[in-house]
């Protein structure tokens, strides 16, 4: 699905990203894990045309992102930041059909769709009416979600979906993510700070660090043979957060 | 897209569909002295006498201005002063006798009637009891006073024949010049703040401010003898109205004018009502002087000074959006934009005035009375400031956050930035507007130096009159409307802001 031919990205003399080549195949789901500032972002941004790379190709499907082809590409990607990324004019149900209007969708259909949508994440159909400065924020989230997958891409790219929400909203979202995700059955690139939620969603995980991948894997590859003491380090780390963790 | 479309017709039509027609017949002017709106009154009411309506455009905002007009064919007569004529509108063409200037008038299409009786020359005023007390009776005098404040009017200031030619004729080295508008100087020289101010020989202030003219001992100061100006091709569209306006030929001698004068300026008496007075005792011509009311007043007002607001400030949102847009877009031509439209915030009204004037007569575009194109210019250029300035800064200000989103979602950049940029940056380019249309009914009083009427003219007049209720009856509802706009941005920016709980 996705192809980076030696991938690199800096900005000024700060490499986000050092030369990297990969593939990600379709329907998979994966997670790109690290610390703050390791380019976990910056792959996701590079896989959208949001940053070109310094060296290298990005490929979609097969082929190079062009500048003049973004916005059909990009209409074949789903893609969600943290709370959504709504835009605050606009009501709930407007964000979401944003697109589709451009697309120039006739209502009837826009309001079939949307409905469906509503029922997959779960949002009360009435709560669309409002703007996002009035919902919660893991309502903004399902928002934002709804508007990711309105046409129905082949592809979700998600930048910390959960980071903005609480213990409980999250714990919520995150089963109704994996749930969504199973039945659309769709190739899913999540980037997360989280082990915990890592584990939940990934078919497998790049860890990165320092702007390249040091290790990619399932969670048992990595729990069982980190290939550095970074990876050992960092998986320590966040399992020693629950108690007993360690025992 | 289409909503758009219908958006700017229907503010389009706003600016433009016209309340009020510019009336027609023989265009008269005056400048901002009481002399010359007398002597305008006095044209206009001996055109009506020999059959022609007549508009009389009062206290027009100075000589370049108002001779421009005569050229470009805005105005058809209007008075002004020989001593002028030599050196400021024939400047550098050494017209010495009367008839070497008549002759150079005629070639740009103006005629010169022979003097009307009186000379107003210019002359140094000091407050009676400060004459005395320093012994002080002629110009050169005053070289014996160097601590002397003086204050000029402006147009004293910068003249030829004015400060700069007086200095050097009397090697006068004063401790403090500064310039001022004239009007205000008579003011500080009741206050006390400055000692020597310049006046004109008729002028009704000098007894009313108890001032002694200073004898121009070295025959430094031009003869300024008024006579009437009027277009070559009025003979011809109208013989019978220069034939009217003849007859004011060696009729006002200066006692007469002087007492004209201060009937206005010290008796309250109106313009027209004197000028009538004066055409009946000279010429036994019958005016009708029409009185108007307090309401009818600021009613007309309101409807000129709203008139000069819409035209500008319509057409100025209309132009300063798009080119914030682009300034945003092209951050190098941005800048110049930025600083371009931050220059003419810095002019001031009347030089640009004077400047956009053979523009707008090279567009074939009217720039004296309502509706004036210079005008409605003027101010569309000084709105532009704060609209370009907060569109540009509104889209700046969008999150990088919202922006990928936008980006992220696969829509084409016109339709990002009228669905997503532009309504995100809605509250600052409002807030420019609202900035700009309370800047703009301020400015608008500008149009009364050009003819357009508006709350600008009892200003003036009330300035010229040292009448505070006059001023009042421009500013008070001037500083209504501009709180009236100012309530109602204020109301559209509540509708614009998307709820929050």
């Amino acid at each position: 699905m996705f192809e980076f031919q030696n991938v690199s990205k800096q900005f000024g003399t700060t490499v986000a990203l050092q030369s990297t080549t990969l593939q990600l195949q379709a329907e998979q789901s994966y997670v790109l894990l690290g610390t703050s500032g390791c380019g976990k972002s910056t792959m996701l941004k590079l896989m959208l045309g949001l940053l070109s790379p310094t060296t290298g190709t990005v490929l979609f499907d097969g082929t190079p992102l062009q500048p003049e082809k973004l916005d059909e590409v990009r209409r074949r990607i789903g893609y969600v930041i943290q709370e959504g990324g709504l835009f605050p004019h606009l009501s709930a149900f407007d964000n979401v059909a944003l697109v589709s209007r451009y697309l120039k969708w006739d209502e009837e259909r826009i309001r079939k769709r949307i409905s469906e949508l509503s029922h997959l994440v779960r949002l009360p159909e009435d709560s669309l009416t409002r703007f996002p400065g009035q919902l919660s924020g893991g309502q903004r989230q399902r928002v934002g979600l709804m508007r990711a997958l309105m046409l129905d891409p082949s592809v979700l790219l998600l930048d910390e979906p959960l980071g903005a929400l609480d213990p409980i909203i999250r714990f919520e979202l995150q089963e109704d993510l994996r749930t969504i995700f199973r039945q659309l059955n769709k190739t899913v690139v999540m980037v997360t700070h989280d082990l915990n939620e890592a584990c939940y969603f990934a078919d497998e995980i790049l860890l990165l660090d320092a702007g390249h991948i040091v290790q990619r894997g399932s969670i048992q590859q990595l729990v069982e043979t980190p290939a550095t003491d970074f990876v050992a380090r960092f998986i320590k780390a966040q399992r020693s957060e629950l108690p007993g963790a360690n025992a | 897209m289409k909503k758009l479309t219908i958006i700017i017709t229907l503010l389009l039509l706003l600016a433009f569909i016209p309340f009020s027609f510019q009336p027609e017949g023989i265009r008269v002017g005056s400048k901002k002295f009481t002399e010359s709106v007398i002597l305008g009154e006095c044209l206009k009411q001996l055109a009506v006498d020999a059959n022609q309506p007549a508009i009389h455009y009062r206290e027009l905002g100075g000589t370049k201005l108002v001779f421009e007009s005569l050229v470009n064919g805005e105005l058809d007569a209007y008075v002004e002063y020989t001593g002028t004529i030599r050196e400021e509108i024939l400047a550098g063409e050494e017209a010495k006798t009367l008839e070497e200037m008549r002759e150079l008038l005629q070639r740009r299409g103006i005629r010169m009637s022979e003097p009307l009786g009186f000379n107003n020359t210019y002359a140094l005023a000091l407050k009676r009891s400060r004459a005395e007390e320093l012994g002080v009776k002629t110009v050169s005098d005053l070289t014996r006073h160097p601590s002397l404040v003086y204050g000029f009017g402006n147009e004293f200031m910068a003249r030829q024949d004015g400060w700069p030619g007086l200095q050097q004729a009397y090697g006068l080295t004063p401790s403090k010049v500064s310039g001022l508008d004239h009007d205000l100087a008579y003011r500080q020289i009741d206050l006390g703040t400055i000692d020597v101010t310049d006046a004109y020989s008729t002028d009704a202030k000098i007894k009313v401010h108890d001032l002694v003219l200073l004898e121009d001992d070295r025959s430094y100061f031009p003869r300024y003898d008024a006579v009437v100006l009027y277009r070559a091709d009025l003979a011809e569209r109208h013989p019978g109205v220069v034939k009217s306006i003849e007859r004011l030929q060696s009729s006002i001698d200066q006692p007469t004018m002087t007492a004209a004068n201060a009937r206005t300026e010290v008796e309250r008496v109106t313009e027209s009502q004197v000028a009538a007075d004066l055409m009946r005792d000279l010429f036994e011509v019958e005016a009708d002087v029409k009185k108007s009311t307090l309401a009818g007043r600021l009613f007309r007002r309101s409807l000129e000074h709203l008139d000069l607001v819409r035209k500008s400030l319509i057409p100025a949102i209309l132009l300063a959006i798009p080119l914030g847009i682009i300034a945003m877009k092209f951050p190098k031509f941005g800048s110049g934009v930025l600083g371009v439209v931050g220059i003419i915030q810095t002019i001031p009204s009347l030089a640009l005035l004077v400047m956009l004037m053979p523009l707008m007569a090279f567009l074939g575009l009217a720039s004296i009375g309502t509706g004036s194109a210079t005008a409605i210019t003027a101010l569309l250029l000084y709105s532009l400031l704060p609209i370009v300035r907060n569109t540009h800064t509104g889209l700046k200000s969008i999150s990088p956050q919202h922006q990928q989103a936008a980006l992220a979602l696969g829509l084409p950049a016109g339709y990002r930035l009228l669905n997503i940029e532009l309504p995100l940056a809605s509250r600052s380019i409002l807030a420019g507007i609202k900035t700009a249309a309370v800047m703009n009914v301020g400015f608008a009083t500008l149009g009364a130096l050009i003819g357009a009427g508006g709350f600008g003219q009892p200003i003036i007049t009330g300035i010229r009159l040292n009448d505070t209720g006059l001023i009042l009856e421009g500013a008070i509802p001037a500083a209504l409307m501009a709180v009236v706009v100012q309530f109602g941005f204020d109301a559209i920016e509540k509708l614009n802001s998307p709820p929050e709980k």
